[in-house]
């Protein structure tokens, strides 16, 4: 019954008349004859599966009914495959065939992993028993990166023209810059919503859809990452199954977020990678656990009623059943901000805004005019102040806290103001710092809002940055990464603080920073720590044993081991606690 | 029965038949990773020994090995993924046929890391390397596999790598 299934979703809407004229389709009228015969069953080895079905050309007209009798399977029947018994036996070297003995089933499964198809399809040519196994690849993957579009196209066309695959698993396809070909490509996605598709991978063009419309009520649909394409917000969305969807490099509206929210009720999972132009993300399911919007898309187009000021860039996000929220990477001079997130379990922190003035034209105005732009963005970063203060009251009982470099900056310049910091419930706190960004008294006065931390990670990063800094706020930053924390931060304690690592980013070089001066900054960062935790078990430092691969030294390992032996003779609250260098 | 599955610690052990008439006794919450072998304790064939007449001893010892590791309460993450590397760094006929059996005894991760593992040996190579690597002998004519390769020249047009490592 299965079989005829797949026969008649063969015939269905994917016309292969299109296809016949560049490509004769002999082999998919065979391949059902494959299909129905084993299967998937695995049962049968290549060997048994050449020989019974042997691509003769006697193909039973009721299979498939509408492919009609001129299409000619000559080529296949020309020379009927050995099958596999004598080809072993052919084979009298002291090593055996093993893998071409293996069930079907088994290769297809161990093809269908390979990254691409055309490697898959590759295959075809090892031997007659390997001819026909790629038709039955599950996982597709196209991409035109390299070469000619016409011969993308037609390979595209011929795979999918003899697939037998009564069901596709992953269907990734890179067809950015083919929007003319779009009907082509249509057809492609039809051929996979057809076959219950479950995971979909799509880089297309940002201003044209080429999804075709039964796309958008794909019910088999599990995953779905699209890269730099474009929705329409007046289609019916009807995903029943998506649990996850990633957007990435796209401009998507609110409109077209309302319209996926609202046809996808299984959704748990968002991730928009620097997707921009939405104003107000509304998550009202009560199973969308995680949102991640890992970076903004600037795209000047998109703020028709921006006034110049900055004080209109802005975003939020009503999400009140959210569990996980990632906020990083660039949002430029954007600022989002959370109106309803009050189920928050766990919550990563780390963008970086910056003043709007540095998308100016001309950033670099002569000194005289240096008072009043400092005026101009006053209310910017008074905008800042108020959106950290409004983060700490929503994150409060977040038990898992990540915070980056911008938001320890923010601190600080509140801690000068002396604006009270409200106590964190976090138990185990993330702090991602830039080497040289970070600010120490920011940083420092998180920990002390965090009394009921009991781990403490601090993730060294030093990836290149823009030195660009407001002077509005460099004096408090200044200040405030000279602190002497002790003296600010007294009379404190970290009554459950067990553990401590410090880690250093992978693939960082850090030959230019083993000065003292780029170490001081995590040192009192370490002792403020070791003073204060009463019952820290353990403070390790990791470090890579490897050579660096920027500067052939073991930059990292001198780095931290500077660090550690300067914090062995620091005081400690805890008399057991031990430091740990670990390589 | 009745008594046995009163007390919760009490452990329960199979015994294992490899092909070659080797016996292995496993704890049977291991062994039933083994959907195959789950199903045979379900239907009660679990008092006498299992024999598993298509796997060979030392396929079977891998196997035991992988299930113990991966069964095992006490391993964490970071142990199964150091050993499952490890484990595909095999020959690659001990790793075909552990897929095999794997196959067989229904074992799902196996299957699937092994299944990654072959296809890892295959990846970004020409069919030539392939051939070489599985040592797959070719009976297309030189002719016929030309129409082949002729038909979809995008194909066989990428960068792939002739080396067999």
């Amino acid at each position: 019954m299965a079989s005829s299934g797949d026969c008649s979703e063969d015939d269905g809407s994917i016309s292969y008349g299109d296809y016949s004229e560049e490509d004769d389709c002999r082999n998919s009228i065979s391949s059902g004859d494959y299909s129905e015969d084993d299967g998937f069953s695995g049962c049968m080895s290549c060997g048994d599966y050449s020989e019974e079905d042997g691509f003769s050309g006697s193909i039973s007209s009721d299979d498939c009914s509408e492919d009609d009798g001129s299409i000619s399977s000559g080529d296949f029947s020309e020379d009927p495959p050995p099958s596999k018994k004598q080809e072993v036996s052919e084979v009298e070297g002291p090593l055996d065939d093993y893998i071409s003995q293996l069930p079907d089933a088994l290769l297809v499964q161990i093809l269908s992993l390979l990254p691409t198809t055309e490697e898959a399809y590759a295959t075809c040519v090892l031997s007659k028993g390997w001819q026909h196994l790629w038709t039955s690849v599950y996982n597709f993957y196209f991409s035109h990166f390299r070469g000619k579009s016409k011969r993308f196209l037609s390979f595209v066309d011929y795979v999918l023209a003899h697939s037998v695959a009564s069901k596709i698993k992953k269907f990734e396809i890179h067809c950015s810059r083919l929007f003319k070909y779009k009907s082509q490509i249509g057809r492609w996605l039809r051929f996979a919503v057809d076959k219950n598709v479950e995971d979909v991978i799509i880089y297309s063009d940002p201003h044209v859809c080429i999804l075709p419309e039964s796309f958008f009520t794909c019910s088999s649909l599990i995953t779905l990452h699209l890269v730099e394409s474009c929705l329409v917000s007046d289609i019916v969305i009807a995903w029943k199954s998506l649990t996850s969807i990633k957007l990435e490099d796209m401009v998507v509206v609110d409109a077209e977020i309302m319209n996926i929210l609202s046809g996808c009720p299984s959704l748990e999972t968002i991730v928009f990678h620097k997707v921009g132009g939405f104003r107000r993300l509304e998550i009202k399911s009560s199973k969308v656990k995680s949102l991640a919007l890992e970076g903004y898309w600037l795209d000047e187009g998109y703020w028709p009623d921006d006034d110049g000021s900055g004080s209109n860039r802005s975003f939020e996000i009503f999400a009140p059943y959210l569990q996980h929220l990632e906020l990083s990477q660039d949002f430029y001079d954007f600022r989002c901000r959370l109106v309803d997130v009050s189920s928050l379990v766990d919550a990563k922190i780390t963008f970086d805004i910056k003043c709007f003035k540095e998308f100016q034209d001309n950033p670099d105005q002569d000194s005289d005019d240096d008072e009043e732009e400092d005026d101009s963005c006053r209310d910017f970063h008074q905008g800042f102040k108020t959106l950290v203060q409004d983060y700490l009251q929503k994150l409060r009982c977040a038990t898992k806290l990540t915070i980056g470099t911008w938001f320890t900056e923010v601190l600080c310049i509140l801690q000068f103001k002396e604006v009270p910091i409200p106590d964190l419930k976090c138990k185990y706190l993330e702090l991602e710092l830039h080497l040289e960004k970070f600010n120490l008294y920011g940083a420092a006065g998180l920990l002390r809002a965090s009394p009921l931390v009991e781990t403490v990670i601090i993730d060294v990063e030093n990836q290149p940055f823009n030195d660009f800094r407001c002077r509005f706020e460099f004096g408090y930053l200044e200040k405030g990464d000279n602190i002497d924390l002790q003296r600010y931060i007294s009379s404190f304690v970290f009554p459950n603080l067990k553990k401590v690592k410090i880690v250093i980013s992978p693939g960082m070089c850090l030959e230019d920073h083993l000065e003292w001066e780029y170490i001081r900054k995590v040192f009192q960062l370490s002792k403020f720590l070791l003073k204060n935790a009463l019952v820290l078990e353990k403070f390790v430092i990791v470090s890579s044993r490897r050579r660096c691969e920027i500067c052939y030294t073991k930059c990292v390992s001198r780095y931290l081991s500077r660090l550690a032996k300067k914090l062995l003779n620091c005081p400690r609250s805890s008399a057991n606690s031990v430091i740990i260098f670990q390589e | 029965m009745a008594e046995a599955s009163s007390s919760i610690t009490e452990k329960f052990f199979l015994t294992l038949k490899s092909s070659d008439g080797d016996e292995f006794v496993l704890e049977e919450s291991i062994a039933i990773q083994s959907i195959t072998i789950k199903n045979m304790v379900e239907d009660g064939c679990s008092s006498s020994v299992i024999p598993l007449s298509k796997v060979d001893t030392e396929t079977l010892i891998k196997v035991i090995e992988y299930m113990k590791m991966h069964s095992s309460t006490s391993s964490n993450e970071e142990e199964i993924e150091n050993f499952d590397k490890k484990f595909v760094s095999n020959s690659i006929n001990t790793i075909l046929n552990i897929l095999e059996a794997a196959n067989f005894l229904d074992i799902n991760n196996l299957l699937e890391l092994c299944a990654e593992a072959v296809a890892n040996r295959i990846k970004n190579k020409t069919p030539e390397a392939v051939r070489k690597i599985f040592n797959i002998t070719s009976d297309f004519t030189p002719e016929e596999e030309a129409e082949i390769r002729n038909e979809t020249p995008w194909a066989f047009e990428g960068n792939l790598d002739h080396s067999l490592d």
